[in-house]
């Protein structure tokens, strides 16, 4: 054999056994997954109760798939295989001119001897075909020229086919697989014989329950396959297959819903018309299975008999017990079983329980003593509603039941009940639960009743909320307490303001202020509740507001260190590293201040909310003692009633009320043991202990009330209640002297508060004084100057264009600024704008003060402009131009401000030469009065800080304003000493004007302290009158809001006259710019 | 003033007296007599040759009864009591009674020269060290008074003020208002157990001044002045550990401003007994008042003084000639000069702060450690003290530590309270030299205090400073018995100085106050 012809003979065998491997695998692929699909449906029909021979049905039709595919491969790979020639069209099907060379080389191979022979054809011609063909035949690629997609399509197939059985298995579980097991494997050994049916179609009548008051119902042509609620009795009627002499039903009940295994009759199962059908007890059925056990949990069998009419036609009667089978039993007249039917099926239709809710109001809520609150309920049977109730559980005593609605069956219901919380006499903080409950009318298994979830209603109790919000007051105040420790704790090692330390400093610093935002916080929330003790929510304000402003210092302050020292470290220079060095030392002196600031502030801001906390949870006790007492005095009263008149339900009540009083007493014993944990040294002493230790005879006390009371012996009752009254009393007193101490330290505060007061007063009373004498002395200079300038309008006007001109030069000189001169540029624009702007309106005082400023910035310009132009920065060479263009300009404004001073000061006169020698006199004598009243507001700065150390209930504004207050009264003390009316009094403005803001924020402060309720607060004598609110949402809802009417925008009458009178006036002499500018603004 | 006693009691027992022999019934009246003086064995001396008493008159059976009752045998003295009929003016049956019901279960041990009644338990733990004051106490007196009696006492130590005013014939209002703690009468120191006090009490001290009274009644034939009698008791109060300090700066304070006010408690007020004074403060007064009158007699004439003194009374001098014979000058010159001194005399280091107020534990209207702080005047110190509280409640030790530091550099270490706190917060801090530091300024103002001392034990106990540690537990121990710290740190201390006896017995001790061991 040549080359070419083993070529194309191996080109040929490998495209066979490919074709052959495609052929197979696709074909018996597709025959698997019809299999799959049949037994799959097979088990399924199963599943769903189809009889036995399905499962033949469905393997064989697995079969008959397989077999197909087979046959279907067997077939293709004959057509496709079937010689060399077929082969040879199969490998080359998609080159046409390579399939006829192929076939036409095969052909001739094969008859090559025979051409050889007979010489009609060259054999060289032949053999060279042959190895042309080969030679194409040894590029053919087989896997193009045979492609194995008939295999891949038939893998998805499969895995299809797979899937679907993994969803269906995954949704019928294990019935399903059991089912696809049976069709596979067949029965296991044992199992149950599947009968045929024995009956034809059956009709069924199912006469339900009474209680469900539905109509009986017929289905006629079905098989047998009985669906109905438990109770329902289920009639019969069908045609044996065979005639039979007797027939019965063996019906077998599930679990435990059977009733023990009895044969009924047929009269009394199919009830009063049976008899007359002729139909008999079985009674001596051999096959009944012993009575069991109400509760085994296997089937048991209950056997009706049948009646048999005409030999074949069967009717009878059962009722739906449970779920289960029953069968058709023939007999013959012998009673020999002739035949037994397959189960069928019993479902029983469940009767659902019936649902209930409560719609309104929420699961807890907070309601007053004597409120009515509205419940809404919605109720639901699938068959018929019966009773709806309202149940009732208080805290004590039995349930009480209320009917909502009667026993009337419907399917739905829904209602509202109007529930009076009052007569149920609950205390406060005492919590009632309720819920709604809804039975059925199920007579036969019994009515299922419902309930809906437990739902409470809270008695509103103002102890019980304070307590609350002490408990969150507590929190803070512990946060606090924590952070001040990790400040300690910050400096134990060292100082930390190495930098190494820094970063750890600053995480305590952010705590810290996160401290404050959980103070204010608190303090919000408890201003939000009404029982909330406002003084507390004050303090906390208080101590956030003192603490915030401390640790931002320090927070920019530590900033700045850490910014120094990694400058000084970055420092190469001998000088810049001096300068950082003693950049370093600065930062750290001030975040040293701060740091020991904060501290200090932390520290009496701790000790203050201690001392406030401690006091209110005395009161509280205090209270919770006096709520005992009286009802022990309730408990005497009753066990008077008692003794004049015995009755058991009085004892009932007596003993429920000493149950109340012990819970009481020992929710006071233990709030008593935690608060003597945290009172602290100077308000709790030793009469508290003893106090504590006292009380718990209270205990004892009662129950010997109680014994006695449970033996009938009222006089022994009475007198241990006696007892105890002496005991209660005595910690009644010792609570209200430890509650009391607190306030005997405050009162200490509170005279020096007073007496701070009254300086004050007095303070401001001075400074009017004086202010008011100062102004008559001013008046009269004013009324001699504005005589002097009468004839000075052409000056005036003349230095009105001076001033404008020397603003436009600073203006024009602006684009040559350097960042050294550029304040001096703002403030002299700023000046100078003020100079013309009160030219132009002729105010002189704000001229002459404005000229002073605007010649000082003017100069400083200059010289910062002059220090430039030498060269003693680097100045870009393009600058450099401008620079000097601005040194020049700003040098012609120069003369030009002082120029307008010059003749300002002709104009305004040394007020000494203006003024009487008495009146300057006058003014020295004020200008002393002025000292001394400066001094005093210094003793009043001194006092305010002596009293903000020990408590921090002052506003944080009011040192400074204070301090401002003084610095212009020393200011005024200085003008009037210099004999200047004008300025000295337009000092004392400001400084009234300070000292009324200083006044204003304690008034205001103290109004906030009001309305603490009971227990009161901090001693701060300041507040000007009562019942004024706050509006920060404290308690919305129970402020008297005014409703504007339609008048409500127009301005008061009064008001409006004051106005105008105002303007008549003119304006003040410092606003006099701010208006002009405003003026001016608006005509822009 | 005694024979109107006994001419009172002649009459009142008359009716008993009325049965019995005229012989024997004025050897039985002599006899109360001698009892009276608190001289039983002259009164055994007298009624031994009437016995059996049981037989004798209903006279000498009362006087042998008041005879046992000076000897503790209270069973007998009940039943010659009862034996000779119902009147009693001097209360001695109901004393009697009293005492048998008092100490029926107590514990009897027996020294060298005394005995000691103790109540089974934790009090025994006190037993060793009072002996040891008592006998050292002794050995001072009869250096310092010339004379010691030779037979035993008999000490008997009460659990409350109840029984102490049960046993001694004080009210118990008196004891509590007083702050008395111990009574030495009928021929016996009865002394409340330190227990009994929130913080204990200078015990030892208490029972060597108390042993002083018993020596000097029986030296003087109780015929020295009340004032005196106070007087030389305190001045040999601490004569059993080599010191005669007789004021504490409190006391010493008082005496100042009294003394320049002219408010100083005069003899009457002193009569019948310090521990009838209306308030502790004026009973400290009267104490230095008359302490000082001991101690400018000895500072004129020497400690020899006293040996005179107290010899001359003894020999039945009237008291004023005793002083002006011992003094050298007349008794109007003693008392004008000693009056003198008492607004002079240096005053000891502690000044005015040192109240000691003596606080009953069951006594709800006494003070307890709260007002301790309160004591602390200066109101920004006491912030700095109750911020160190609040963080030592924590658990924050080193910020207690700064704040305490805070407080104690405002104000010093005065307050020992506040030190004990703030050396004890700078130890858990890990700065135990400041804790040193801080404790010995304190001790230096208040070297008795119980706590202080035992800090400063644990830190030399630390550093191996054994004898150091032993003394400062042993100062403690002198107040505060009962901590079970100072008996296990004395038992360590012990051992370690190869006192095995003193450590196990110490080691005992532990176990008792720390409920491991009961006694039987």
């Amino acid at each position: 054999m040549t080359r070419a012809q083993s070529d194309i003979a191996r080109l040929l065998g490998s495209a066979r056994r490919r074709q052959a491997g495609i052929t197979l695998l696709s074909r018996l692929g597709v025959g698997l997954a019809a299999a799959l699909v049949f037994l799959l449906a097979g088990a399924i029909a199963l599943r769903a109760g189809a009889r036995l021979p399905v499962r033949w049905v469905a393997l064989g039709a697995a079969g008959a798939a397989l077999l197909a595919a087979v046959g279907w491969a067997i077939r293709d790979l004959a057509r496709r295989l079937g010689g060399d020639g077929a082969t040879a069209r199969t490998v080359a099907a998609g080159d046409p001119a390579l399939r006829s060379a192929l076939q036409s080389s095969v052909e001739l191979l094969r008859e090559r001897d025979a051409i050889a022979s007979k010489g009609h054809l060259s054999v060289a011609l032949v053999d060279a075909h042959v190895e042309r063909t080969a030679e194409r035949a040894r590029t053919v690629d087989l896997a193009r020229a045979l492609p194995s997609k008939p295999v891949l399509q038939t893998g998805w197939l499969l895995l299809a086919v797979a899937g679907v059985h993994l969803l269906a298995l995954a949704a019928g579980r294990g019935p399903l697989l059991a089912a696809y097991r049976r069709v596979v494997a067949g029965d296991p050994p044992g199992s149950p014989i599947m009968r045929d049916p024995i009956t034809g179609d059956i009709e069924l009548t199912y006469r339900y329950p009474a209680y469900m008051r539905r109509e009986n119902r017929v289905l006629s042509g079905t098989g047998g396959e009985v669906r109905a609620p438990k109770g329902t009795d289920v009639g019969l009627r069908t045609r044996a297959d065979r005639v039979v002499a007797t027939a019965e039903l063996q019906v077998d009940v599930e679990e435990a819903a059977a009733p023990p295994s009895t044969t009924v009759p047929a009269s009394q199962a199919e009830g009063a018309g049976a008899q007359s059908m002729g139909a008999g007890p079985d009674a001596a059925a051999p096959s009944s299975p012993p009575a069991a056990p109400a509760a085994a949990p296997r089937p048991r069998s209950q056997r009706y008999a049948l009646r048999v009419t005409g030999g074949r036609d069967l009717a009878g009667q059962f009722p739906v017990t449970g779920p289960g089978s029953y069968r058709f039993r023939f007999f013959d007249a012998k009673g020999k079983l002739l035949a037994e039917g397959p189960p069928i099926p019993i479902v029983v239709e469940p009767d659902a329980y019936p649902t209930v809710r409560l719609t309104a109001p929420e699961r807890e809520v907070e309601v007053e003593p004597g409120a009515v609150v509205q419940l809404a309920w919605e109720a639901e049977d699938d068959v018929g509603l019966g009773e709806v109730t309202l149940v009732l559980e208080p805290p004590q005593g039995e349930q009480k039941r209320i009917t909502l609605r009667p026993d009337d069956p419907i399917r739905r219901a829904s209602g509202g009940h109007p529930l009076a919380v009052e007569p149920l006499g609950l205390g406060e903080g005492e919590r009632l639960g309720y819920r709604v409950e809804a039975r059925d009318g199920d007579t036969v298994s019994g009515p299922k009743v419902s309930s809906s979830e437990t739902q409470f209603l809270k008695i509103y109790s103002a102890a019980e909320h304070r307590r609350q919000m002490l408990d969150k007051a507590k929190e803070v105040y512990e946060e606090l307490v924590g952070n001040l420790g990790d400040r300690l704790d910050l400096r134990a090692p060292g100082s930390p303001n190495v930098e190494p330390r820094v970063p750890a400093a600053q995480q305590v610093d952010a705590r810290t202020k996160a401290v404050t935002e959980h103070l204010r916080q608190a303090a919000r929330d408890i201003r939000r509740d009404r029982a909330g003790p406002k003084e507390i929510a004050q303090a906390l304000e208080n101590v956030a507001q003192d603490v915030r402003r401390g640790i931002e210092d320090v927070i920019a302050h530590r900033g700045q260190l850490l910014y120094a020292l990694k400058a000084a470290r970055g420092a190469v220079a001998d000088l810049s590293r001096r300068q950082a060095r003693e950049a370093v030392s600065i930062a750290t002196s001030a975040v040293e201040r701060g740091d020991a600031t904060l501290e200090g502030t932390m520290e009496r801001s701790v000790l203050y909310l201690e001392q406030l906390l401690d006091k209110r949870r005395a009161e509280d006790l205090l209270k919770l003692a006096k709520d005992l007492g009286k009802k022990r005095r309730e408990l005497a009263e009753l066990m008077e009633k008692y003794r004049n008149a015995p009755s058991e339900q009085a004892k009932k009540d007596l003993l429920a009320q000493v149950g109340r009083m012990k819970e009481q007493v020992r929710d006071l014993l233990r709030r008593m043991a935690e608060l003597s944990k945290g009172f602290n040294d100077e308000h709790m002493n030793e009469e508290a202990l003893a106090e504590l230790a006292k009380s718990q005879d209270l205990l004892g006390g009662l129950d010997d009330v109680e014994r006695k009371l449970a033996q009938g012996d009222i006089e022994g009752a009475m007198k241990a209640l006696d007892q105890l009254a002496s005991a209660m009393d005595r910690m009644a007193s010792g609570l209200s002297r430890t509650a009391r101490m607190p306030d005997e330290r405050a009162a200490a505060l509170m005279k020096e508060m007073l007496a701070f007061k009254e300086q004050l007063e007095k303070l401001e009373a001075g400074q009017k004084d004086a202010a008011a004498q100062t102004e008559k002395i001013r008046a009269e200079y004013r009324r001699r100057i504005q005589e002097q300038l009468r004839n000075a309008e052409e000056t005036l006007k003349k230095l009105h264009e001076l001033a404008k001109s020397a603003r436009k030069d600073v203006d024009e000189a602006r684009p040559g600024a350097t960042f050294r001169s550029e304040p001096n540029f703002e403030a002299s624009a700023e000046a100078l704008g003020d100079l013309e702007r009160a030219l132009a309106m002729r105010e002189l005082d704000g001229a002459n003060e404005a000229v002073r400023r605007a010649q000082l910035a003017v100069d400083m310009l200059s010289r910062d402009l002059e220090l430039d132009s030498a060269g003693l920065i680097p100045v870009e060479p393009l600058q450099r131009p401008q620079l000097e263009e601005a040194r020049r300009r700003v040098g012609e404004a120069q003369p030009k401000v002082n120029e307008i001073k010059d003749a300002l000061s002709k104009l305004f006169p040394d007020p000494r030469s203006v003024l009487s020698k008495e009146e300057q006199q006058r003014l020295g004598e004020l200008s002393r009065r002025q000292g001394e009243l400066e001094q005093e507001a210094g003793r009043l700065q001194e006092a305010l800080d002596a009293l903000s150390k020990r408590a921090p209930v002052f506003p944080p504004q009011a040192q400074g304003q204070l301090g401002e207050s003084r610095g212009h009264m020393g200011q005024a003390a200085s003008e009037l000493g210099e004999r200047n009316p004008q300025r000295g009094r337009g000092e004392q403005d400001l400084a009234m004007d300070a000292l009324s803001r200083f006044r204003k924020g304690l008034e205001d402060a103290a109004k906030n302290m009001q309305g603490g309720g009971e227990g009161g607060g901090f001693p701060y004598p300041f507040a000007m009158g009562e019942g004024e609110g706050r509006g920060d949402g404290s308690d919305p809802s129970r402020e008297k809001v005014k409703i504007p009417g339609a008048e409500a925008h127009k301005v008061p009458e009064a008001f409006r006259k004051d106005l105008l009178e105002a303007m008549k006036q003119g304006t003040p002499e410092r606003y006099r710019p701010d208006v002009q500018r405003y003026y001016e603004e608006l005509v822009k | 003033m005694m024979r109107t006693m006994i001419a009172i009691l002649a009459l009142t027992l008359a009716p008993v007296a009325a049965h019995a022999a005229p012989d024997r019934e004025t050897t039985a009246l002599r006899a109360l007599e001698a009892l009276r003086a608190e001289d039983p064995d002259a009164a055994e001396a007298l009624l031994a040759p009437l016995a059996p008493w049981e037989k004798a008159g209903d006279m000498v059976r009362y006087a042998a009864g008041a005879l046992r009752f000076h000897q503790q045998r209270y069973t007998e003295a009940l039943e010659l009591f009862r034996a000779s009929g119902k009147r009693d003016p001097f209360g001695y049956p109901e004393l009697a009674r009293a005492a048998r019901e008092v100490t029926k279960d107590h514990v009897r041990f027996e020294a060298e020269h005394f005995v000691v009644f103790h109540p089974k338990g934790k009090d025994e733990v006190l037993v060793p060290y009072l002996v040891e004051t008592l006998e050292k106490q002794r050995a001072a007196l009869a250096q310092g008074l010339g004379w010691v009696p030779a037979g035993k006492v008999a000490v008997e130590i009460v659990v409350d003020a109840k029984q102490l005013a049960a046993l001694s014939t004080l009210d118990e209002e008196s004891v509590r208002t007083t702050g008395t703690v111990a009574v030495a009468k009928f021929n016996k120191l009865m002394i409340l157990t330190p227990r009994a006090l929130l913080k204990g009490y200078d015990w030892l001290d208490t029972a060597a001044h108390e042993y002083t009274h018993n020596v000097l009644t029986a030296r003087t034939g109780n015929r020295a002045p009340l004032w005196m009698q106070e007087g030389i008791a305190k001045w040999f109060e601490q004569a059993w550990r080599g010191k005669h300090e007789p004021v504490t700066p409190f006391s010493a304070a008082l005496l100042r401003e009294a003394a320049g006010q002219k408010k100083l408690v005069t003899f009457a007020e002193m009569h019948p007994s310090f521990a009838k004074l209306p308030t502790p403060e004026r009973a400290a007064l009267a104490y230095a008042q008359v302490a000082l009158a001991i101690e400018w007699l000895v500072k004129q004439r020497g400690p020899g003084a006293l040996v005179t003194l107290t010899g001359l009374i003894g020999e039945g001098k009237a008291w004023e000639a005793a002083v002006a014979e011992s003094a050298g000058v007349s008794w109007k010159r003693f008392q004008d000069d000693w009056t003198r001194y008492m607004g002079q005399r240096p005053l000891p280091k502690g000044g005015k702060h040192e109240l000691e107020k003596l606080r009953f534990k069951d006594d709800p209207k006494k003070g307890t450690q709260f007002a301790e702080w309160a004591e602390i005047p200066d109101e920004e110190s006491r912030g700095h003290a109750r911020l160190g509280e609040i963080f030592r409640e924590r658990g924050r030790w080193t910020s207690a530590r700064i704040e305490y530091a805070k407080a104690f550099s405002r104000v010093g270490a005065r307050f020992p309270i506040l030190s004990g706190r703030y050396a004890l917060a700078a130890v858990q801090a890990g700065a135990k030299q400041e804790a040193e530091k801080v404790l010995s300024e304190a001790l230096a103002w208040n070297p008795d205090y119980p706590a202080l001392n035992v800090q400063m034990s644990r830190l030399l106990l630390d550093r191996g400073n054994l004898a150091a540690a032993r003394d400062h537990l042993l100062a403690a121990n002198r107040v505060d018995p009962f901590d079970p710290e100072i008996h296990a740190g004395l038992a360590k201390v012990l051992a370690a100085l190869g006192d095995t006896a003193g450590a196990e017995r110490e080691r005992r001790f532990t176990r008792i106050l720390t409920g491991q061991e009961t006694t039987p």
